[in-house]
């Protein structure tokens, strides 16, 4: 189709500009453009190319080069005729002329001075000349404006403050204007683009204004320079300053110091370490110095070690392996198959399950946090953004922030095992990857997944799914599940999400978004919910041991493993002066012996447990903190456990005699010596049995019966366990009374349904039952609730025994006399606003489990509030022994009570 | 016989090309000019011309002038009784000149050039050619103002090789053409214009100068009172026509029985037009630099179009380019004789069989696009022309677009006629819509413009990857007329009633007499009430050779009252 010009104007290639357009009148007469459109384009695209060529082929070939004709009636050539008018005209016009020329000049001068004249003054000099009538002549304008360009443009920088009044003048910024590709005027438009680009950056507001001040300030020491790099933000301005310097703004390097753009130059040529690299580095440190702070080290030598190490690579191998490959993907515009892109989502749908199927063990979390690395650095390859996005360092940071984050929360939450610890990684190391970079590759995979979803499928399946999650989570048996439930659950709402924005479902977004801040309070809820005994205390914190023992105290021909310890009261800080301290009756190495740790001291060593007693103005140990432990992980809290049991004191005392609670510290040193073994199963005595889980799972705040002691203080409760082969408990009993038998039997009684033991075994091995002394203690913080005027009622739900004479087969009721179950606060506020009473029949059914499975109203009271409020509370409240057949099995039973609604 | 037509803003001129010469076809009136104004008198019967003219002062509402700035609007008129499109009153005009031509000529007239301003729209080209089809005209050509005058001079001037400027500043607008004759080729070299600026303007400088000077006499009147603002108007169109011959000129006006007159001298009226004045010169500015010539290569400028009649124009013109121009040409009629020259190129006369025209799409038409910006932004609504302005018609040019999204399923575009680089300061005359298969972004659209002779627009479109192609008619919401509905109006117009033709040039004279009565005060209102009742006697004899006598007596005695009647 590209004919050459030549051929279709019917003329040999030429440069002669008369030829060409002889040759294009010729052919028009044939190819007229009224009849033949398609011809003449033809025509009129090879006469406009062939013109072109010729204007290229001779350089200052202008059509105007040529002698114009001359003008017929110009008001100069035509002296004959006298007219005074036109001769005045004549010579207005030479003083004119005259008067432009000098100021023209003048304005050259002032440009090529070697001084440069300030730019008031230049602009002066420019506007006198732009007022001049000369100006008015469209000839003398048009070569005037040529003239002005052109200078202007061989004198940046010098002329800048011309650029502005002169464009103003002549609307060289109007786009309107066709410049024809004159670079007078395109160089002084990109000067003027320059300007605006550096006005733009020293605002100290704006995105680009530190990376400009970076180039701009001369350069300083080489290490002050790399602290500036470490300021957020400043390489990447540097590096969009730098690229646009290299591309379209050439200019604004005058602006530039010199050295600094050297040194910055050579540091943005290779990718760098950024401190938000460092920042996963400070996490895990901070971890590692947070668990050595607290004493009780959750992690053994070796894990720290390797921690530490994966912490000091971490960066490294961020630059190493994601950074370098990275950029050269981004240099060379590759583009990753979808595959390779999208494939890290379903591993991380996978990351949940194993974590939950890896052991309960530190080093699980090793290997979850290091794969969960893995697919960060996977994705931030194979998802790399424009170099010139700024979200890049904020990425960085959020990484750096999120894992200490993570890690803390973690190690605030100390009673959560490795289990829960691998599915907190997992949970923030995917919450990380969807938020910052997977959006995009998450949204192409929904594309690829979810073509045929419909909308309200998808927002109702993450709808119940996230509300089951909601729900069930905390009835969950392991807590641990319901951070495994989070942690599907999140991405999974996420990836919804996501997909919403992808289909016309615009709607969903809140569909989703209602759900997920459910999840979120369950989950705060679920944390919320453990009783908190320690929270205020009595004590005070942590004392610096004052006598520690003496290792060289210890006999190096020690053969056996031995036990030494020391112990003294201290005195309580912020207590007033006690007199006397508190006295051991008997001496501390009385309260724990070799035998409590056989199973824990195989390995030769000296051990270290350093245990704080909290001792009430009753003698009795309320409490044990480790303060220090070294060794196997779990000789500290055994330590403690022995020692809350077996001590009892003499309380300490304060001036007037009185008893008062105070600590009492103690320290235990094991000696186990090289070459000993452990007995293994040879033990004489059963032993004792060891509970599963710390007492603190097996009460939690919510056991509290309402209406108990509601007064500020401690309320202990002595009990002991009938524990059966299994290690469940057989019967609670009541040693110590709190005073309030409705405290004691509800301790009892959730004890007896929570607490597991591991069983003593006997000289063959064989699990043995046993018994479980242990001591809990209410601590009522609070300042109790002022008396209210309103109802006290229906104290105890001591169900009659109505039922169970009659079924055949029950050896024995349920039993429990749970209350009082309803306090004054239960009463529901529109019947007590009604002034409603009565008493509400109820019908029950006890579950197997003690549980009140069902509820009916038998007998109205009269207001539907008092009904519903009765069974909803005993649902709630009420917890059985469940009736036993004849056979010992536990079955379901009826049973029936009233529920009396009085106020006062 | 193909009708070139002037449909001006104040007056149009019919001409038609015959024995290898444009003659101009003169009305019912004998004069050459036609005023652009339609009226409807108290019988419902529609005026066109100067009759319609001479009842503006007098009867505001029911007449109505410079519709052509309303052109390829939606404004309706209501005159009495009746509501009038821009293109409807445009229609009686042109089937006013029609009849005039048919009359001239004795033969059907069914086919016309119709000349408009360059700076046109496509919008207001449609509906200039819907205009003279309601007049029952087939539109043969639409062609520019500028063009058509520049024909007028240049088929005179055929032999020598010679480049000029055609400065032509009319009622409404203003063009300037660069032209080029050689080789009896008549090449436009650029168009540009300011359609916002003609001598319609400097009369509202006139009229500002009244207003300032009795404003506070008149109070609210000033601003709201359409009959005096029609009656001021008039003024300063005397007042303009005497400061084009006189160092000053008195503008007077009765209003509310009161006489006032004030003196200007052509002094104070350039000063008060300066603004004016500057901006006739960025046009030629940018017709210089479009043309790629440059102002001494020019050999003459012509001046055309009413408003050059000004002394002050002529002086900012010489002043401009330190020489004087050409006003050899009748600026009047320039443009309908052009109009007629071209006609004759149309019809293939024998005498114009060696000329050949080339011209310029005067404005850029394009779309508007998307940017992506170096940082990763974006720029929205972006003018990209395709077509550049000035490039020589028939044209069709084409640009590639690509996708920004992945997946992105449509490209939608607005198409736009304009030089400003962001739409929203550009004159949308359509959109298009585009299917685009599902793939990665940067899926590239081929998009043709092909802007034909008439100024009308195609569109073709050409998805590279499928291949597929698609062609647009551009339409516009406004601007979807069917034919049916067009053929409804037509008969509409044409039911109209229309006074004779014989009695209009008594039905002139009479309402320049009744508008006269009004105009003056005490003695010389007697008088001219005087006159009205000899005329009126002379009617009624329906003698004609008595009225055509009674009209004579009648329109000298006023044009000793208030000056020559004008145009």
């Amino acid at each position: 189709m590209s004919k050459s010009p030549w051929v279709i104007l019917g003329v040999k290639a030429s440069s002669d500009r008369d030829t060409i357009r002889r040759a294009y009148a010729r052919k028009l007469r044939v190819t007229n453009p009224e009849d033949d459109p398609e011809g003449f384009m033809a025509l009129r695209q090879a006469y406009e190319t062939a013109l072109g060529r010729a204007r290229r082929a001779q350089i200052p070939a202008d059509d105007v080069a040529r002698p114009a004709p001359p003008a017929p009636n110009p008001i100069a050539p035509e002296p004959a005729v006298v007219d005074p008018e036109r001769a005045a005209a004549i010579a207005a016009q030479a003083a004119e002329k005259a008067d432009f020329e000098r100021a023209r000049r003048a304005l050259l001068a002032a440009l090529k001075r070697a001084q440069p004249l300030p730019d008031a003054e230049l602009q002066t000099l420019l506007t006198a000349l732009l007022a001049l009538p000369m100006l008015d002549q469209i000839t003398a304008r048009v070569s005037f404006e040529s003239w002005l360009a052109d200078t202007i443009a061989r004198h940046l920088p010098r002329s800048d403050a011309l650029i502005e009044p002169a464009m103003a003048e002549f609307g060289w910024d109007d786009n309107s204007r066709s410049r024809g590709g004159y670079s007078a005027m395109e160089a002084i438009l990109n000067r003027t683009r320059e300007w605006q680009y550096v006005n733009a950056a020293r605002q100290p507001a704006t995105p680009l204004h530190l990376g400009w001040l970076a180039l701009t300030t001369p350069r300083r020491a080489n290490w002050r320079m790399r602290l500036a790099v470490l300021s957020p933000g400043v390489e990447w301005q540097v590096r969009a300053l730098l690229a646009a310097a290299d591309t379209n703004l050439p200019g604004i390097r005058d602006w530039f110091n010199a050295d600094a753009e050297a040194w910055w130059r050579d540091f943005a040529s290779r990718p760098r370490l950024r401190l938000s690299m460092l920042l996963p580095l400070a996490g895990i440190l901070a971890f590692l110095l947070f668990d050595l702070m607290t004493g009780e080290p959750h992690l053994l030598m070796p894990v720290r070690v390797l921690l530490l190490v994966v912490g000091l690579a971490i960066p490294w191998l961020i630059l190493r392996y994601v950074l370098r490959p990275q950029m050269a993907f981004a240099a060379n515009g590759w583009r990753w198959p979808m595959w390779q892109r999208l494939g890290w989502a379903s591993a991380l749908a996978l990351l949940p399950a194993l974590a939950l199927l890896l052991p309960d063990h530190p080093l699980s979390i090793i290997a979850i946090a290091l794969l969960a690395l893995v697919a960060v650095a996977w994705v931030t390859i194979t998802n790399p953004l424009p170099d010139t996005e700024p979200s890049l360092p904020r990425f960085g940071a959020f990484i750096g922030l999120a894992w200490p984050f993570g890690l803390f929360g973690l190690r605030m939450l100390d009673k959560m095992s490795f289990g829960h610890a691998a599915g907190w990684l997992v949970m923030t190391a995917a919450l990380l990857l969807i938020l910052s970079r997977g959006r995009e590759a998450l949204a192409a995979l929904a594309r690829h997944l979810l073509p045929r979803f419909t909308a309200a499928a998808l927002g109702g399946i993450a709808a119940v799914g996230s509300l089951a999650a909601a729900v069930i989570g905390p009835g969950l048996p392991n807590p641990a599940m319901v951070h495994m439930v989070m942690t599907v659950v999140s991405p999974a709402l996420v990836l919804l999400r996501i997909a919403g924005d992808l289909t016309p479902m615009g709607r969903m977004k809140l569909w989703l978004i209602i759900p997920w801040v459910l999840v979120i309070s369950a989950m705060a809820g679920s944390f919320g919910s453990n009783p908190d005994t320690r929270r205020s205390d009595p004590y005070g914190p942590p004392p610096i041991m004052t006598a520690p023992i003496d290792p060289s105290a210890i006999a190096p021909t020690i053969t056996a493993p031995a036990l030494i310890a020391t112990g003294h009261g201290v005195q309580p800080a912020g207590s007033p002066e006690f007199a006397k301290a508190a006295q051991p009756i008997r001496p501390p190495d009385g309260w724990v012996n070799v035998d409590d740790y056989h199973g824990g001291l195989s390995r030769p060593g000296i051990y270290f447990v350093d245990v704080r007693l909290r001792v009430s103005g009753t003698g009795i140990v309320m409490g044990c903190d480790v303060l220090r432990s070294g060794g196997p992980a779990n000789i500290g809290p055994r330590t403690c456990e022995a020692v809350a049991e077996r001590a009892t004191f003499i309380p300490a005392t304060d001036v007037s005699g009185t008893a008062m609670p105070s600590p009492y510290l103690a320290s235990f040193v094991w000696v186990v010596p090289k070459g000993y073994a452990p007995p293994a199963s040879t033990m004489a005595s059963p032993g004792q049995p060891r509970p599963r889980s710390g007492i603190d799972d097996w009460v939690q705040f919510k056991d509290y019966p309402p209406g108990a002691f509601e007064t500020r203080g401690d309320y202990v409760i002595g009990y002991t366990l009938q524990l059966d082969a299994r290690g469940k408990v057989d019967r609670c009993s009541v040693t110590a009374s709190s005073g309030d038998k409705a405290v004691d039997d509800r301790t009892c009684a959730v004890i007896s349904k929570r607490a597991t033991f591991d069983p003593p075994r006997d000289a063959a091995g064989q699990a043995v039952p046993s018994r479980y002394a242990g001591k809990l203690v209410w601590r009522i913080t609070r300042k109790a609730a002022p008396a209210r005027p309103a109802a006290f009622l229906g104290r105890q739900i001591c169900p009659r025994d109505t039922r169970a004479a009659d079924r055949p087969g029950t050896a024995q009721p349920a039993r429990g006399c749970n209350g009082p179950v309803i306090g004054s606060g239960d009463y529901p506020e529109l019947a007590r606003a009604a002034g409603k009473q009565g008493a509400t029949g109820i019908e029950f059914t006890i579950g197997t489990d003690g549980i009140v499975t069902q509820c009916n109203v038998t007998r109205s009271s009269g207001s539907g509030a008092l009904d519903d409020a009765s069974c909803r509370l005993v649902k709630q409240r009420t917890r059985f022994l469940p009736a036993l057949d004849a056979a010992g099995q536990p079955i379901t039973e009826t049973k029936e009570t009233n529920v009396q609604w009085e106020l006062d | 016989m193909i009708l070139g037509i002037d449909l001006g803003t104040t007056n149009s001129a019919a001409a038609i090309w015959r024995d290898g010469a444009a003659v101009l076809v003169p009305n019912r009136l004998g004069d050459v000019l036609t005023p652009s104004a339609v009226s409807v008198d108290d019988g419902g019967a529609v005026l066109v011309g100067l009759a319609a003219r001479e009842r503006q002062a007098s009867h505001p509402a029911a007449t109505v002038t410079a519709f052509k700035r309303y052109m390829g609007t939606q404004r309706q008129t209501r005159l009495g009784g009746n509501s009038f499109s821009p293109e409807d009153l445009s229609a009686l005009v042109l089937r006013s000149l029609k009849d005039d031509a048919e009359a001239f000529l004795g033969a059907a007239v069914t086919e016309a050039v119709i000349t408009v301003p360059a700076y046109f729209n496509d919008k207001q080209r449609k509906a200039t050619r819907r205009a003279g089809e309601l007049a029952g005209l087939k539109i043969e050509r639409l062609i520019n103002e500028p063009t058509a005058a520049a024909l007028a001079y240049g088929i005179h001037n055929l032999a020598a090789e010679s480049r000029f400027l055609v400065f032509d500043l009319g009622g409404g607008t203003f063009d300037v053409s660069v032209l080029e004759i050689f080789d009896g080729i008549i090449e436009v070299r650029s168009s540009t214009g300011d359609n916002r600026l003609g001598g319609e303007d400097f009369n509202e400088v006139l009229v500002a100068m009244l207003r300032q000077k009795f404003g506070t006499e008149w109070g609210k009147a000033t601003r709201d009172s359409d009959a005096l603002y029609q009656k001021l108007r008039e003024a300063a169109e005397r007042g303009r026509r005497q400061l084009s011959a006189n160092a000053e000129a008195r503008l007077g006006l009765v209003w509310r029985d009161k006489s006032h007159e004030m003196t200007v001298t052509a002094e104070e009226f350039e000063t008060a037009a300066t603004g004016l004045i500057t901006r006739l010169r960025e046009p030629v500015l940018r017709a210089l630099r479009d043309s790629d010539l440059r102002p001494e290569s020019l050999s003459e400028i012509i001046l055309i179009g009413g408003a050059t009649r000004m002394p002050l124009v002529r002086k900012a013109v010489t002043k401009m380019f330190g020489r004087f121009p050409n006003a050899s040409v009748n600026p009047d009629e320039a443009v309908a004789l052009g109009a007629a020259v071209q006609a004759g190129l149309k019809a293939r006369d024998a005498a114009l069989k060696e000329v050949v025209l080339t011209d310029v799409c005067p404005y850029s038409l394009g779309v508007d696009v998307t940017n992506r910006l170096p940082g990763g932004g974006f720029e929205y609504s972006v003018f990209s022309p395709i077509i550049e302005r000035n490039t020589a018609v028939p044209v069709s040019r084409a640009k590639i677009y690509a996708t920004l999204d992945d997946n992105q399923r449509r490209i939608t575009m607005g198409i736009y006629q304009g030089e400003a680089r962001l739409v929203a300061e550009n004159v949308r005359i359509g959109s298009l819509e585009v299917a685009m298969p599902r793939a990665p972004a940067g899926q590239a659209v081929e998009i043709r413009f092909s802007y034909d002779i008439n100024g009308l627009l195609e569109v073709d479109l050409h998805v590279l990857a499928s291949g597929e192609r698609q062609q647009l008619v551009i339409t516009d919401p406004d601007d979807t007329i069917d034919p049916a509905e067009l053929e409804r109006r037509r008969l509409a117009l044409a039911a109209l009633k229309v006074h004779p033709r014989d009695s209009e040039a008594n039905r002139a004279a009479m309402a320049r007499a009744e508008r006269c009565w009004q105009d003056f005060l005490g003695d010389q209102r007697d008088y001219v009430g005087q006159l009205i009742g000899q005329f009126q006697a002379a009617l009624e004899t329906q003698d004609l050779r008595i009225a055509d006598r009674a009209r004579d007596q009648l329109v000298a005695a006023l044009d000793e009252l208030e000056g020559p009647g004008y145009l």
